[in-house]
């Protein structure tokens, strides 16, 4: 019997797991690991077996010996452009090169070679469906992959992608908070709202649910996709290097290896300090002095410090969940359950904040760590069974919405909104164009994310030439253009000449992505598997999104 | 996935009138229910109409159809949930906190209408009421934020694409006069220098 498995990609660690025999399982790494660092490590030549790719845990030992061969935190960058302000908060944090590539996509620099950054990615969705596999010992072609809800429609396609180079299908790209309820809720047929709290290792979101019966409806959703628990270890990163600076042993900070031991040490005392009222970070070897002799770090911290020096970020989610909870017309007070999702939520400032923001504490019996894939793999579970014309057990209907709102560029510099955010997907719209002078032969529709009237404000998503339009004098050609978001999140642009029922072909411009021959070139299964039944269908008509 | 007959001639047909069906129609719900019943509608309608539930079919002619439905179930709910629009809603067909019957409003009118419609008019409401016409508050917007960076220039291009679509609008027409003298007195000032440059 085939399954369908579930894949939290996250942004420092990722989880896998599979409905089996109507049970959800989490599965573990040959050391019983249940949650696997997403980091790839590539060999310097080929010294090491296979094809010298490491991921997982084993690939974040080897970061520590060999940082130069390690690529880590993709999640951060996928689907971005090279201009992003996170891209240039990255490349002064990582120790590898990042470039662009040909379709303002970003591509990785490891020992001279060049990876898209998908492929990265795919790398490590290959190793957990490996995992996956010699768990169920048989092959396992079907994924649900989760994204943070305020992924944009860029940051989707480039997460679908790396699926499909990993050499499955990807049957849906679900939003984490989403996952989450569906996880946490399952079994317990109820009528309330509920939240669900995400604060991850890179991104925020928060989501406002209503939960009917075996009906998730997801009310409105907002979040920050720079915000994250790296920012709470980078806090402390400054903590320390300020004081190795005050040393005066500034040169420490340029190894890459310190780097990654001072990030360590930074990570394991924010987690001490949930526990303790004070802790000290001790960090061996970690210069040399004038005299080439071993020097250690230390310093210490107290609990109410760290509170302090974190407190912009913790306010910063609260800010998120006011703006959602607006959206969906909410008191705090309104919601019935609040379900905490991502390791930084284990953190305890987090979670007496949320305790007093909400009035009540956390829902229990979760893992924070966890319960994102188990809702993926409920889900892959319930689509595979769906079709296959099987009815599933727990069949329960996810409603999710649009993050962002949807627009085209006018006039002006201004943003022509087509699709509100926190809108049900799937959905479409349809706008008519008509042409601006005579005999006009093309018309561009460039196409926008985000919140703000103005262009600057907003993620551009693509622009799109509708070509060899008839001939006609201008205002009487007119094209309905269809604007259409799927149940992934993904956006699909159409044209129509409504007189003479013509689609029109639509030329992607400037897509920050792949294209679908380079995927299809990419794919790791190209080589073995000869036939075309796991390639995804396309119908020809339509290209996919902007 | 085998599809049942029943569903697929369900679905198809009412693919095939969505146009001609009100809000309450497609939800199954008597005209100008309540809130609390919308939501149990639409809970119950998407049991039935949601793509997912169809995910193996792979005929695209069934998909395409029961994945409109959905759209419109989905606009439907949208529209009802929310308590202004809803009202809006239930003035224009005609609805009377659920007393009032079908087939007192026209099919022509009930077509007209549409979410975006909806929506429009509360932005137009909301946009402080001085234009209700949706292109005319685009201009309106735009002339508010060129009055900001005190771009006279722009205020009155604005102000006279605005009064194109509304052109009796008697606020559009006294912010227009005012703007064409802030213009003139801008004018006029920067005119002052260039002469004494010639002399």
């Amino acid at each position: 019997m085939a399954y369908a498995i579930g894949i939290d990609l996250g942004t420092s660690n990722s989880v896998v797991s599979v409905v089996k025999d109507g049970v959800p399982t989490v599965i573990s790494d040959e050391k019983g690991n249940r949650t696997h660092p997403s980091v790839v490590w590539f060999a310097w030549g080929r010294q090491v077996e296979g094809d010298g790719i490491l991921v997982g845990a084993r690939a974040s030992h080897q970061v520590l010996l060999a940082p130069e061969g390690g690529v880590y935190s993709a999640k951060r960058l996928i689907g971005r452009t090279i201009d992003s302000i996170e891209v240039q908060k990255a490349r002064e944090a990582v120790p590898y090169e990042i470039l662009e590539g040909p379709h303002r996509d970003l591509r990785i620099r490891v020992h001279k070679q060049v990876y898209p950054l998908a492929e990265i990615s795919a790398h490590v969705l290959r190793y957990l469906r490996g995992l996956a596999e010699s768990f169920l010992g048989e092959p396992v072609e079907h994924v649900v992959i989760t994204v943070p809800a305020y992924f944009n429609d860029n940051q989707r396609q480039a997460t679908r992608d790396a699926g499909r180079i990993a050499g499955m299908e990807v049957l849906r790209i679900i939003n984490e908070p989403t996952a989450a309820a569906l996880a946490y809720g399952l079994g317990a047929r109820k009528d309330e709202y509920a939240a669900v709290y995400d604060l991850g290792g890179g991104t925020f979101d928060i989501s406002v649910l209503r939960i009917m019966g075996d009906v998730f409806e997801v009310v409105s959703t907002a979040g920050d996709t720079y915000l994250g628990g790296d920012d709470f270890d980078a806090v402390l990163v400054n903590y320390i290097t300020s004081q190795l600076n005050a040393e005066g042993k500034k040169a420490v900070q340029n190894s890459v290896g310190a780097r990654v031991r001072i990030k360590r040490a930074a990570e394991e005392a924010k987690k001490k300090l949930s526990f303790e009222e004070d802790t000290t970070i001790y960090i061996g070897s970690l210069y040399r002095n004038d005299k080439g002799e071993d020097q250690h770090f230390k310093t210490g911290i107290t609990r109410v410090q760290f509170n302090q020096m974190v407190f912009p970020l913790v306010k910063r989610t609260f800010e998120v969940c006011d703006e959602a909870l607006v959206a969906a017309k909410l008191e705090p007070s309104a919601i019935a359950s609040v379900v905490m999702v991502g390791g930084m939520t284990r953190s305890l400032i987090i979670k007496e904040a949320v305790d007093s923001y909400f009035g009540q504490s956390p829902a229990g019996g979760v893992n924070p760590d966890e319960i994102v894939s188990v809702g993926a793999a409920i889900q892959a579970d319930s689509l595979f069974n769906a079709m296959q014309g099987k009815a599933s057990p727990s069949r329960s209907l996810l409603i999710d919405v649009t993050p962002q709102s949807l627009g085209i560029a006018t006039a002006g510099g201004f943003v022509d909104r087509i699709i509100g955010r926190n809108t049900s997907i799937p959905t479409s719209e349809t706008k008519t164009f008509t042409t601006s002078w005579d005999d006009q032969q093309e018309v561009k529709i460039e196409v926008f994310q985000g919140e703000n009237r103005k262009i600057d404000g907003n993620q551009k998503l693509g622009e799109f030439i509708l070509e060899g339009l008839r001939a006609a004098p201008r205002g009487e050609l007119k094209l309905a253009v269809s604007f259409e978001i799927d149940a992934n999140g993904i956006v699909k642009v159409t044209a129509e000449d409504p007189e003479t029922r013509q689609s029109r072909s639509i030329r992607v411009e400037a897509s920050a992505g792949l294209t679908e021959a380079e995927v299809e070139a990419l794919r790791f299964d190209r080589e073995e598997d000869g036939d075309d039944s796991s390639a995804p269908s396309t119908d020809g008509s339509e290209q996919p999104g902007a | 996935m085998e599809l049942e007959l029943r569903t697929r001639v369900e679905v198809e047909a009412i693919a095939s009138v969505l146009d001609d069906v009100d809000y309450y129609q497609l939800l199954k719900l008597n005209g100008g229910a309540p809130i609390p019943d919308v939501e149990k509608a639409y809970a119950s309608q998407s049991k039935m109409f949601h793509p997912d539930n169809y995910f193996g079919v792979r005929d695209a002619k069934f998909t395409r159809a029961v994945t409109a439905v959905f759209k419109k179930v989905n606009e439907s709910y949208q529209v009802l949930k929310d308590p202004e629009l809803k009202k809006m809603y239930d003035k224009k067909m005609g609805f009377r906190g659920g007393a009032a019957g079908d087939g007192q409003v026209g099919g022509r009118r009930r077509r007209g209408l549409s979410k975006a419609d909806l929506e429009a008019e509360k932005e137009a409401l909301e946009g402080g009421g001085v234009v209700s016409d949706k292109d005319a508050l685009k201009y309106w917007e735009l002339a508010e934020i060129a009055t900001m960076n005190k771009d006279w220039n722009g205020v009155v291009m604005n102000l006279q694409f605005a009064l194109n679509y509304e052109p009796k609008n008697p606020i559009l027409k006294e912010k227009l006069v005012d703007a064409k003298s802030q213009l003139a007195e801008k004018k006029g000032k920067e005119k002052n220098p260039y002469k004494i440059k010639i002399r």
